[in-house]
């Protein structure tokens, strides 16, 4: 009876014919000392044939259901083209490492499988050579092949979604402000530059932007005159300015430019103007990304400020890590370091104090808003951080609380019971989420159990982290199971899906 | 032995000093050459292990991304006899296992630059798996197994470091992803051996190694000598080399280093 091994590896399914067995004795010690050698071990098996992967997707929904014990089409395919069909008293049979697939295969194509000490002998040897027997590969391609594999393995594990990377967050925050100062420094040098031929200019323009289109426009002051007044209104806005603007260059003190000079102004001039634009265009693209990947913190305190507590904390998930009192005073670590060892007093704020809140209370209550403010927060980026949903429910409601804080001190209007406010928000949610789809929730859990693990979008309906949300929930409601019906229904489910895993 | 005594004691103290007041420092230091005595980088007994002298004897690894300090440590340049900077980063062994049994005095690690590992760890210790990194240079390779997300950020930096994000007791799930090893290193805290032997027997090779980090009770009771898998019924296979115990930093806890299927001398 011949003996094939079924090898699975990086690079596709490999096929082995053991026609040596018959030598070696069907002995694992034995096997053990053929597999040391080559040569040797080259004279007991044989490749018959090699399948290699079509793509890394491919290899990824291979390497999933292999590791699950099921047999995959391409699979399946492979072996039925390579062993003849089985009839009743089949002369040969298949090795494979693991049972499962074993009888799996067994099941569904009639080829028996057998894994036992011996197989797992022979099957240790084919690993050591596997890049001598397929002849295609070349050395370092199969290592490639295996780090792409675990990669890809490893990231379908983690569930990683490349819409929700925070690092784009981190690095447009720190573009925005070096494009600030770039722009700004490169604004005082066109003024100062044009300021040599039309120095009236600056006093009656003032903002950056507007004094280089208005340099572009102007270009010679000795052409200005009153047929260019009304593309002047245009670019000013205001009738008067540009009148004044007119009369300037008449009277102007300036020296004449050669045309030269006038194109390299003009120019630079023009150089500022993008980046200006670039800058407003970085700051929609970094709202679209806060909106992304934290929608809740963006609700609460606005796009930048979240923007930075981000990236100072280095992550979302550092930020979701930090205690509120952490997130309370950062950006103010100097602050703070120099008053412990001083003994002094600490700082009550850091990056928070640019949220419009603070500004906003009274100067006895700024340290109290502050640590409320952090505490949301707090709550705000763990939702945004372990929620696979994309919602700004919570943020929203958040932020009604802050506003009602904000009112308590200033007037005393007590403000509601944080368990109310929770409940409406998961409301809220739940409502969004009925919204979506047009079954209600409780079918789509089933079809969510269905779904492989592999997939990679924002899930709809909500999946395993949401159960630590919904638990998290369950013990803010101190009212339990009955209030939020679905919700408890469907962890119910996904803790049986829990178990399957 | 006694220079690395007060190593040890040194870099504690160091350390010590650093963790207290900057919990948020991201920034490594550059000690610069003038700090480490002129040229004194020297290589340890283990091949990519280095020790740098100085006023505090530090152990290193030459780094594989150079500029780049993960969590802190101090990086150390040192000028070559071409003009050219090589950068080491500093192993500290009161967060690495490794580096605490190599200051220990452990005999052999069996890392070479250019081998095969396999890091099996429960909670994956990102400290030693970018030393063994960077120890096994570009030519080697690092598996490493493990519920760690740290660990698969790592991979994106270093080429030589393959993740995979499984238990380690599910040998199947991973077997198309890993190909054999010459050394095991078992970071695993349950008592129960059963998942690092049958690691070891799919992907270690014969004659490769292990090193396991237990608890010291597991090796050095008397009826197990010094061999965490005394009581395995393929004990036969495996041969204890040696145990160190790594005090003081890590007290009740052992490394114990083996060999598999060796050859018969």
């Amino acid at each position: 009876m011949s003996l094939y091994l079924l090898y699975e590896f990086a690079s596709g399914y490999a096929l082995f014919n053991c026609h040596g067995i018959d030598e070696i004795g069907q002995n694992s010690e034995a096997a053990r000392n053929s597999v040391a050698d080559l040569t040797r071990f080259g004279k007991v098996v044989q490749l018959v044939a090699f399948n290699p992967f079509e793509s890394a997707l491919d290899a990824l929904n291979q390497i999933s259901a292999v590791s699950e014990g099921q047999m995959t089409e391409e699979l399946q395919n492979f072996l039925s083209l390579n062993f003849p069909s089985v009839g009743k008293k089949p002369k040969f049979s298949l090795g494979v490492s693991e049972p499962k697939l074993g009888s799996h295969i067994f099941e569904v194509t009639k080829i028996p499988c057998q894994s036992n000490e011996f197989v797992l002998e022979l099957l240790r040897g084919v690993r050591l050579h596997i890049d001598r027997f397929i002849e295609n590969l070349k050395p370092g391609d199969l290592e490639k092949a295996q780090l792409g594999l675990g990669h890809s393995y490893s990231r379908a594990k983690v569930k990683f979604n490349v819409n929700r990377v925070d690092n784009m967050v981190i690095q447009a925050i720190f573009l925005l402000d070096t494009l600030d100062k770039d722009v700004n420094s490169f604004s005082m040098r066109v003024r100062e530059w044009y300021s040599w031929h039309f120095p009236e200019l600056v006093k009656i323009v003032n903002d950056n932007y507007l004094y280089a289109k208005v340099a572009k426009y102007v270009d010679n002051k000795s052409e200005l005159s009153e047929d260019k007044l009304p593309g002047l209104i245009d670019l000013v806005g205001d009738e008067d300015k540009a009148k004044e603007i007119v009369e300037a260059a008449k009277a102007s003190m300036g020296q004449d430019l050669s045309p030269v000079d006038l194109i390299n102004v003009k120019l630079f001039a023009q150089r500022v103007m993008d980046l200006a634009e670039y800058r407003k265009k970085l700051y929609d693209y970094l709202v679209a990304k806060m909106s992304d990947i934290a929608p809740n913190l963006a609700a609460l305190i606005g796009e930048v400020v979240g923007a930075r507590l981000i990236s100072h904390a280095g992550s979302l998930t550092n930020l979701a890590k930090c205690p509120s009192s952490t997130l309370q005073i950062l950006g103010a670590e100097k602050a703070l370091f120099r008053a412990l060892k001083t003994r002094g007093n600490t700082p009550k704020y850091g990056l928070i104090f640019h949220s419009s809140f603070i500004g906003r209370a009274s100067a006895r209550n700024k340290g109290r808003m502050a640590r409320y403010l952090a505490n949301k927060c707090s709550i705000a980026s763990r939702i945004d951080c372990f929620l696979d949903k994309n919602t700004t429910a919570f943020g929203d409601k958040l932020r009604e609380q802050v506003e009602e804080r904000l009112d308590f001190y200033d007037k005393g209007v007590a403000p509601r019971k944080n368990i109310d406010v929770m409940k409406v928000a998961i409301g809220n949610v739940d409502k969004e989420e009925m919204d979506v789809e047009e079954t209600p929730v409780q079918p789509s859990t089933k079809k969510s159990k269905k779904k492989k693990s592999t997939e990679m979008d924002v899930d709809e309906a909500p999946t395993e982290p949401s159960t630590k949300k919904s638990k998290k929930t369950k013990s803010k409601d101190s009212i339990s199971n009955g209030d939020v019906a679905t919700n408890g229904d469907s962890t119910a489910k996904k803790k049986k899906s829990r178990k399957s895993d | 032995m006694r220079s690395i005594l007060t190593a040890q004691q040194n870099l504690a103290r160091l350390y010590s000093r650093q963790m207290c007041t900057s919990t948020y420092a991201q920034s490594s230091t550059r000690i610069s050459s003038s700090s480490v005595q002129r040229g004194l980088v020297v290589p340890y007994r283990f091949e990519g292990v280095f020790i740098a002298k100085g006023k505090e004897d530090f152990i290193c690894t030459r780094n594989l991304v150079p500029g780049e300090a993960l969590y802190g440590e101090e990086l150390i340049f040192v000028q070559n006899e071409g003009g050219t900077e090589v950068e080491y980063r500093v192993w500290n062994p009161l967060m690495s296992n490794l580096a605490n049994a190599i200051m220990c005095g452990v005999t052999n690690i069996w890392v070479k630059p250019g081998s095969r590992i396999l890091y099996l760890g429960d909670d994956v210790c990102q400290i030693t798996l970018s030393h063994l990194s960077d120890l096994v240079g570009l030519d080697g390779l690092v598996y490493v197994v493990g519920l760690s997300d740290v660990a698969v950020k790592m991979a994106e930096k270093r080429p030589n470091v393959i993740t995979v994000f499984q238990k380690p007791s599910c040998i199947g799930k991973y077997r198309m992803v890993v190909g054999m090893v010459d050394v095991i290193y078992a970071d695993i805290h349950s008592d129960e051996v059963h998942t690092i032997t049958s690691n070891i027997i799919y992907y270690l090779r014969a004659g490769g190694h292990y090193l396991v980090y237990t608890r010291a009770s597991n090796i050095y009771s008397t009826t197990r000598g010094k061999d965490p898998f005394a009581y395995h019924h393929r004990q036969k296979e495996f041969t204890p080399i040696e145990a160190v115990m790594l005090e003081p930093i890590d007290r009740e806890y052992a490394m114990a280093v083996g060999g598999f299927r060796m050859p018969e001398e």
